[in-house]
């Protein structure tokens, strides 16, 4: 092919002259607000202006002179935002060689905003330069127009996207021309993805198909006047059947020729099921009622022999006075009437003694109970009723609100509980006795849950005991309060009675108290279940402990008694054996006879002491009180134990005062006094000292000595019958224990006082008063 | 062999127990020193050595076994015999050995006694 070399550096030389022809038509058409101009793109990228019509005058108020001289006097009346599109735009056709068409905004000098819009047409040049020939014309007021219309179009598509119906336009060939957002929704499908499509294709069931394309041809063609309301079924995109409510119209144009339908729909799908469900529903409770009223009829047969027969008083209350209305033959004989009739003149307050057991007025009791029946729905309470007869008993009261005949009356159902109340009462003051004669026996008694041991029951005699509240017991088991050995013992002893089902008892078991160790004596009882398995042990212990202290005292007494009776003896049998088996002289025997004579002396005192503490523990003692001379008694001591004293070496000072006469039992008061004396001597002391005072309306002795000293835990038993201080043992101090013991009772017998001062190591202190008023009573 | 006119101690609180044990002892013809309790013992064997000692085994102050073990510190060695009031108790059997030979019970057969000195006299 033969190339113009020509046409091939002006290939669009054509183009120009046609485009040039255009132009000038848009010249002829709008030629005042038209411009026209060429300009020169440099390779760079940079424009200049080549030629400008004289409208640039008018558009951007610059001669062609001076915007070919400066193009950016109209370069920079382009709207900011538009400006870069504008380049954008141009770029595009500058390489592509296409027509420029572009519409954008121009912000005059004055600061108005018009619309221009550019065509232009792109000529290659050699050195990578392009010639554009373009035409800008002032279309502000086209844009103007362009714009309401378009604000009208979104507005109205706004209206159809907002309605809640389905709006459809379908065209006289059955293709979609209008489908609003609803539509969509319904339809499944994306806007504008079936316009152009066919309706009847894509949406209506199959089987509906022809026949509804029959009908709408016949519609269109004007044969038939469309049906203005009707249902039918469709098919969304994803295959779900809707069902529609239809409101259809025929669209035409100006002329009268139907040009296509717009429907309305509304998806009644759901709605139809309601009332399908609805009618169910509906023939569901027809049937059941059916069933109901013959079981009613059923149940009410029921009903009334139940309320015929009941034990309880049924009875209905209605108001507005809560007279009775109906009423069971039970009533009649819980109130003690006739016959219906009788107790149906009557009112509950009529039934009720005039207070009840609160104190409240009955007649205003019952309403308030009823009103909370009315309130709650029912109400149960006990209430004191009145037979006919005057006899008052005690009562529950159920009353139940129910519906009857569209109003609420009350059911009220009365059980007589004066038996039940009686044998409550009964049972509750049994168990008040129980429980005041475990709580009353000194011994403690506990129960233990058979299946660990802890501890479920606990008197007050095991709280004295253990000095443990039982709030702190109970739930526990040994081995939270008694060393392990001891709750060793005690747990092994408690599974023994629970294997062996039988009672056990335990003679002598120590055990480890806050107030220190006691003994006790207890016994273990399994107690059973229904079954027939131990389900708890009862324990029952004895404190033994002051028990066990005597029984060892005692014993200790009878082992005291054999050695000092033997003391005596033992001089005794050996010098009566000399005068009967050696020939002693006058004077070995008269020594003899002296010694023998002291120990039978010795031996009768001892068992002056034995009686006396014999007879004191079986409560005959004997007190003969005479007013006399106090100095007296302690002369008679003095000399008594002076030939003792001076064997032993030891000083006894009296200090002598006057002293007023009393009224004592001069051979007891003698007897405490020796017995001072002699424990002064027995326990070491070597100085001793009588003293007398009077105070406080008391007369006050006391014999105090420099010897070994009490202990503190020995003084708290000093005068206990049969008590013998630790440390005499130690030493083996002789003593029968009776001493101080026959001595306290001698005291007390006179209303007077007997107690002792002493530390060991540093000698003792003993007093005992009498009181001055004394008289011989 | 007896040796006639041995030494015997005779030591017990109660006075009259031990003048009588003394009488007894002296009428058969023994040499006696009585002493009042454990510590008057003690100081008599520092200045006599006596051939046999009869010990009451109930005594205040010392205790038998103390006596015993300051007799055994000092070394000693006479033969003891125990006199005691209550029926022997087992702790006194215990202290049997060593030194001490017998124990005679308060109250005594003169006869017996005698016969029981004599045997730890030996």
């Amino acid at each position: 092919m033969k190339i113009n070399p020509k046409r091939n550096k002006y290939p669009s030389e054509k183009k120009f002259v046609e485009n040039t022809e255009s132009i000038l038509q848009g010249i002829s058409k709008n030629l005042k607000s038209a411009m026209i101009y060429q300009a020169l793109r440099l390779a760079d990228g940079t424009r200049k202006f080549t030629y400008l019509s004289a409208s640039v005058k008018s558009l951007y108020g610059v001669t062609p002179k001076q915007a070919i001289a400066n193009p950016s006097l109209i370069y920079n009346q382009v709207y900011k935002e538009d400006r870069k599109k504008l380049f954008e735009e141009e770029e595009k056709a500058n390489k592509n060689l296409s027509t420029l068409k572009i519409r954008v905004r121009m912000i005059a000098p004055d600061g108005k905003i018009r619309w221009s819009s550019f065509i232009s047409f792109p000529t290659k040049l050699p050195n990578g330069v392009t010639r554009w020939d373009g035409i800008e014309r002032d279309v502000t007021d086209v844009k103007e127009e362009e714009n309401k219309i378009e604000s009208e179009m979104a507005k109205s598509k706004m209206y159809l996207d907002l309605a809640g119906v389905i709006l459809i336009a379908l065209d006289s060939g059955g293709r979609i021309t209008l489908l609003n957002k609803r539509g969509c929704e319904i339809l499944k499908c994306k806007k504008d993805e079936y316009l152009g499509k066919s309706w009847f294709d894509n949406f209506v069931p199959k089987e509906d198909r022809i026949r509804t394309k029959k009908t709408f041809k016949k519609i269109v063609s004007g044969k038939i006047e469309g049906v203005e309301y009707y249902h039918n079924c469709i098919v969304s995109k994803n295959g779900e059947k809707r069902l529609i409510a239809w409101h259809n119209t025929t669209l035409k144009d100006k002329d009268g020729k139907i040009i296509g339908t717009l429907s309305s729909g509304e998806d009644i799908t759901k709605q139809k099921k309601t009332e399908e469900e609805l009618q169910n529903y509906k023939t569901h409770l027809e049937e059941l009622i059916k069933e109901r009223t013959s079981a009613l009829t059923e149940s009410e047969k029921k009903y009334r022999l139940l309320y015929e027969t009941s034990a309880d008083a049924l009875m209905t209350l209605e108001p507005p006075n809560w007279n009775f209305t109906s009423v069971n033959s039970a009533t009649l004989k819980m109130f003690g009437f006739k016959n219906k009739k009788e107790f149906l003149s009557v009112s509950p307050w009529d039934i009720s003694p005039e207070k009840q057991f609160d104190g409240k007025i009955s007649k205003i009791k019952a309403k308030e109970m009823i009103k909370r029946a009315l309130e709650k729905g029912n109400n149960f309470f006990e209430w004191v009723h009145r037979r006919k007869s005057g006899e008052n008993f005690m009562a529950t009261v159920l009353l139940n609100k129910i519906k009857l005949g569209g109003k609420d009356i009350v059911q009220a159902t009365v059980r007589d509980i004066s038996k039940e109340k009686e044998i409550a009462d009964k049972l509750a003051s049994q168990e008040k006795f129980l429980s005041s004669i475990l709580e009353n026996i000194p011994d403690m008694i506990f129960v233990k849950e058979a299946k660990d041991l802890r501890f479920q029951l606990f008197n007050a005699a095991g709280e004295q005991l253990l000095g443990t509240k039982r709030e702190k017991m109970i739930g526990k088991n040994d081995y939270d309060f008694f060393p392990k050995e001891q709750a060793d013992f005690f747990t092994k002893k408690d599974k023994e009675v629970l294997n062996s089902g039988h009672l056990l008892d335990i003679y002598e078991e120590p055990i480890d108290t806050p107030k220190g160790r006691r003994f006790l004596h207890t016994k273990k009882i399994p107690i059973w279940d229904l079954t027939g398995k131990p389900a708890y042990l009862l324990g029952i212990s004895e404190d033994i402990t002051e028990r066990k202290q005597a029984e060892e005292a005692k014993s200790q007494f009878f082992s005291n008694i054999s050695h000092e009776l033997r003391t005596p003896i033992t001089p005794l049998r050996a010098q009566l054996q000399r005068l009967l088996n050696k020939q002693l002289s006058v004077e070995e025997m008269k020594d003899s006879f002296n010694m023998m004579m002291r120990n039978v002396v010795r031996l009768d005192r001892l068992i002056q002491d034995i009686l006396e503490m014999t007879r004191i523990q079986a409560g005959r003692f004997n007190i003969i009180k005479k007013r006399q001379d106090f100095n007296e008694i302690i002369q008679h001591a003095l000399e008594d134990i002076s030939s003792i004293a001076k064997n032993k070496n030891i000083q006894i000072i009296f200090e002598s005062k006057s002293l007023p006469s009393l009224y004592f039992d001069r051979d007891r008061i003698l007897e405490v006094l020796i017995n001072f004396l002699d424990n002064a001597i027995k326990y070491g002391g070597k100085n001793i000292k009588i003293k007398t005072e009077v105070k406080n309306s008391e007369l006050i002795l006391s014999v105090s000595d420099d010897g070994q000293g009490i202990s503190k835990e020995d003084l708290n038993n000093l005068f206990k019958p049969f008590f013998r201080a630790q440390q005499n043992i130690i030493q083996q101090i002789e003593g029968t224990g009776l001493g101080l013991a026959i001595s306290k009772e001698i005291i007390e017998s006179h209303d007077g006082r007997i107690w002792v001062e002493s530390e060991l190591g540093k000698g003792s202190i003993f007093y005992f008063s009498l009181p001055l008023s004394n008289t011989n009573k | 062999m007896v040796k006639e006119g041995a030494l015997i101690i005779t030591c017990d609180d109660e006075p009259d127990i031990r003048e009588s044990v003394r009488d007894v002892l002296i009428d058969e013809g023994f040499r006696v020193v009585t002493a009042e309790n454990g510590q008057d013992l003690l100081d008599k064997l520092r200045t006599t050595k006596p051939d046999l000692i009869l010990l009451d085994i109930l005594m205040p102050g010392l205790v038998t076994k103390e006596i015993l073990s300051e007799m055994k510190k000092r070394k000693i060695k006479v033969p003891i015999i125990f006199l005691t009031v209550v029926r022997l108790a087992e702790q006194s059997k215990e202290i049997l050995g060593d030194n001490v030979v017998d124990y005679i019970e308060k109250p005594f057969d003169n006869r017996d006694l005698v016969k029981r000195v004599r045997k730890a006299l030996g």
